[in-house]
């Protein structure tokens, strides 16, 4: 059995039975459902496709998505920066870790008012609130993958003459990439939390508006249709995440292999 | 040396805030003076309300924090145990694990309504797998030697998973519990500001839509400090409890 | 025969709060040009301050260092250097070609002169072929190898070596140190080493410094005159070579 677990096929094909009972579980057991909350899985179905190839695609899901990724964006690019700097610098990060561990303790759904009350209902208020939440995971392990440089490191290249440019681009910052990725995608949930709660708390477009708006109305199978729709796409960004993760990482994934 | 930079930095971050709302640029904005929201915030710690908005708050995250170990630890070393049963629920629990709650709660205020329950659900929702998962790698990070030499002393099963497995997989057990202490607390404050559940999220929705800039202000600086106590208690907590590992 | 580097009365101190360490007193000494020495001591004796004197890493509390006339300021021109911890040292995230094309960035090469310098560097260690692995692909002694093309490949005037084989096996090590020989026949570079393993300095060097005491002064200087080539079969079975370790052996233990 073990050993037989060590096919890929086999484990795919052993991974996808569970899903595919639930799945077909859901389908089965809804099918003559009555329960208003729970309509049958072929009614969400229908409905889901009637919502989303390609109706209401442009209105809700596209500028989901794109405040999201430019959000996001901004987000990690800051984080990136201001992670970096602190990291560099004892006497620097000393005055800003108190502040920085205040504000990362605070929920990201939770400033969202904030931001409301700051940019007012628009779509910078979105953006805005998700770049600042997105900052937070990035910036923590970027100081902290700079922090750990390894020293013997710093120190070939500083006798083999690096410049501060090559110190930086070939030492530091892939030094520090795997942290700073793993930032990047903590960094990618919570921009993706903060995304639709900024819709359903902004009221207006947005999946999360939609689903929430739904739910208000009692439109149950639009309201299921919202949530499967929310719930693919979080789980494909983490998958997109990993494969990007996996190449750029490569080196890294590699040598804790062989390290195992 | 510490506490007087935090000290330092704190003033200084309110007298931005204080000077960026009397002066500029967000002088006669939305936004609240730091002197008010301060003055806010120190009457609201006298308010009996306050207290029992935090109290629903924690007790949300803490049941469902005590419900999702309760579930996964069990249910973890089970399918830790066997590597079928691990790459069975691998996929299934992967994905749910990545599924935020927030984007299940407008089917949970359809069957719950905007209650306590409510929250806790997603408390459970949100932590469960995550925890079975990382349980169950923990249990299967056991060393094999370790096991084998269980094995060739005769020892059973059940003393395996109590003597070899459990204490292995502990140290990843309290990372799972200190990420899903805090993940907790951000879930029952989002139930309430999302979802309507009770607690301080809904006070902090309540007091954003009324227009009271003072006290939204005041509830999100409650938050955080909430959210630090309880990451300092959890290290502190774990520190003690786990003193054989070294993180 | 020209001075390469001349280390003139160099004390150090290390400063904390507490209390001032001092690992240095007034250390001596000129390596001559095309000349391989080592330098042995008890461990803890700051051995491996010398050469972060060397490299420029860090500035004596007095006295200067000079390599070729030229004080030490930052790193110097032309040195290389080979440490002991090679997964430390190599850069796991660039192939062993970039690992090693990286200190050749800043040198006056075209593409194709750079990559001449890796193939022959790689052929130099015999590694040829090994350019699109990574480091931690290879066993501890091709790392090893690794680390010296790179040194090489920067055609340094000085090569810097500490400790470079107190993390292989004693096979690749025996395999390392007659590769150094090689590589001291080939180009003739002033090299400078570092290292614990008596026999090691015997067998390697035309000079040993011994580094005695606390804080540390060159106690002797002992010249080993055993003829080149030399090879493990022969030199480690030679009177000369057990003459010279148990002297060298018995003044780092301080017993004469």
């Amino acid at each position: 059995m073990t050993s037989l677990l060590n096919s890929r096929i086999i484990r795919f094909l052993v991974g996808i039975w569970l899903p595919l009972l639930l799945i077909w579980w859901w389908w089965t057991a809804s099918a003559d459902s009555v329960d208003p909350f729970f309509p049958p899985l072929s009614a969400i179905w229908e409905q889901f496709k009637f919502n989303w190839i390609w109706q209401l695609f442009p209105v809700h899901v596209v500028p989901s998505l794109r405040n999201l990724f430019v959000g996001y964006s901004i987000g990690i690019i800051a984080g990136v920066v201001f992670g970096a700097l602190l990291g560099s610098s004892r006497r620097v990060s000393r005055y800003f870790e108190p502040l920085i561990d205040f504000f990362r303790s605070i929920p990201p759904v939770a400033t969202v008012p904030v931001f409301i009350l700051l940019f007012g209902l628009d779509a910078n208020m979105r953006i805005a609130a998700v770049a600042v939440a997105a900052t937070f995971p990035t910036l923590l392990s970027t100081m902290q993958g700079f922090r750990g440089t390894d020293s013997t490191l710093l120190d070939t290249g500083n006798v083999f003459r690096l410049t501060k440019f090559q110190m930086m681009w070939k030492l530091r910052i892939p030094s520090a990439s795997p942290l700073i990725w793993s930032g990047f995608q903590v960094s990618l949930q919570i921009a993706f939390v903060v995304t639709i709660a900024s819709e359903i708390l902004g009221s207006g477009f947005g999946i999360g508006a939609f689903t929430v708006m739904s739910s208000d109305s009692f439109m149950i199978l639009d309201a299921w249709t919202g949530v499967l729709l929310m719930g693919l796409i979080g789980f494909a960004l983490n998958v997109i995440f990993d494969i990007i993760e996996k190449r750029s990482l490569h080196w890294y994934f590699g040598q804790k292999k062989l390290t195992r | 040396m510490r506490a007087p930079a935090g000290l330092i930095s704190a003033v200084v971050a309110i007298v931005i805030w204080q000077a960026a709302t009397t002066i500029w640029p967000l002088a006669n904005s939305s936004v609240p003076t730091a002197t008010a929201t301060l003055a806010r915030l120190w009457e609201m710690l006298f308010m009996s309300e306050t207290w029992a908005s935090i109290w629903l708050t924690v007790q949300m995250a803490l049941l469902g924090f005590l419900i999702a170990l309760a579930i996964a630890i069990p249910f973890g070393v089970l399918i830790g145990l066997s590597r079928f049963a691990l790459i069975s629920t691998k996929f299934t629990f992967d994905f749910f694990k990545v599924i935020p709650p927030i984007v299940i709660i407008p089917i949970t205020i359809l069957v719950f309504g905007p209650t306590q329950q409510m929250g806790v659900f997603l408390v459970v929702f949100a932590l469960v797998f995550a925890l079975a998962i990382q349980t169950a790698y923990g249990v299967r990070d056991t060393d094999p030697v370790l096991i084998e030499t269980m094995k060739c002393y005769g020892l059973g099963r059940t003393r395996q998973v109590l003597y070899a497995r459990l204490p292995a997989a502990a140290p990843f057990i309290a990372v799972g519990i200190r990420i899903s202490v805090s993940a907790a607390m951000i879930v029952a404050v989002v139930a309430g500001l999302v979802g309507g559940a009770p607690g301080l999220g809904r006070d902090l929705l309540l007091s954003q839509t009324s227009g009271e800039n003072a006290q939204t202000f005041a509830i999100v600086l409650i938050l955080g400090i909430l959210g630090l106590a309880i990451s300092r208690l959890v290290v502190l907590i774990q520190r003690r409890v786990i003193f054989w590992s070294p993180s | 025969m020209t001075t390469a580097i001349a280390i003139n009365h160099v004390s150090m101190e290390y400063k904390t709060p507490k209390a001032t360490t001092h690992v240095l007193e007034n250390v001596s000494y000129e390596v001559q040009d095309g000349h391989f020495v080592s330098i042995v001591g008890p461990s803890g004796v700051g051995k491996t301050t010398l050469i972060r004197l060397l490299t420029g890493l860090a500035k004596p509390t007095a006295g200067e260092i000079l390599i070729r006339g030229k004080r030490i300021e930052d790193a110097p021109e032309g040195l290389a250097v080979v440490l002991q911890d090679y997964t430390r040292s190599l850069m796991p995230w660039l192939t062993v070609e970039k690992n090693i094309a990286l200190p050749l960035r800043n040198q006056p090469l075209n593409k194709a002169e750079r990559k001449q310098r890796i193939t022959e560097s790689l052929v130099e260690v015999g590694l040829e072929g090994s350019e699109s692995k990574y480091p931690w692909q290879l066993s501890g002694g091709m790392q090893q190898r690794v680390s010296i093309a790179r040194a090489l490949a920067v055609r340094p005037n000085l090569l810097v070596m500490d400790e470079p084989f107190a993390s292989v096996d004693a096979q690749t090590r025996f395999d390392l140190e007659d590769l150094v020989l090689k590589v001291r026949d080939d180009f003739g570079i002033t090299t400078l080493m570092v290292t614990h393993d008596i026999d090691e300095a015997v067998y390697l060097s035309d000079e040993i410094v011994v580094l005695y005491g606390k804080p540390a002064a060159v106690r002797d200087i002992v010249k080993i005159d055993i003829p080149f080539p030399r090879s493990q079969m022969t030199t480690r079975n030679d009177h000369r070579f057990a003459d010279l370790r148990t002297h060298v052996y018995g003044m780092v233990r301080g017993l004469e």
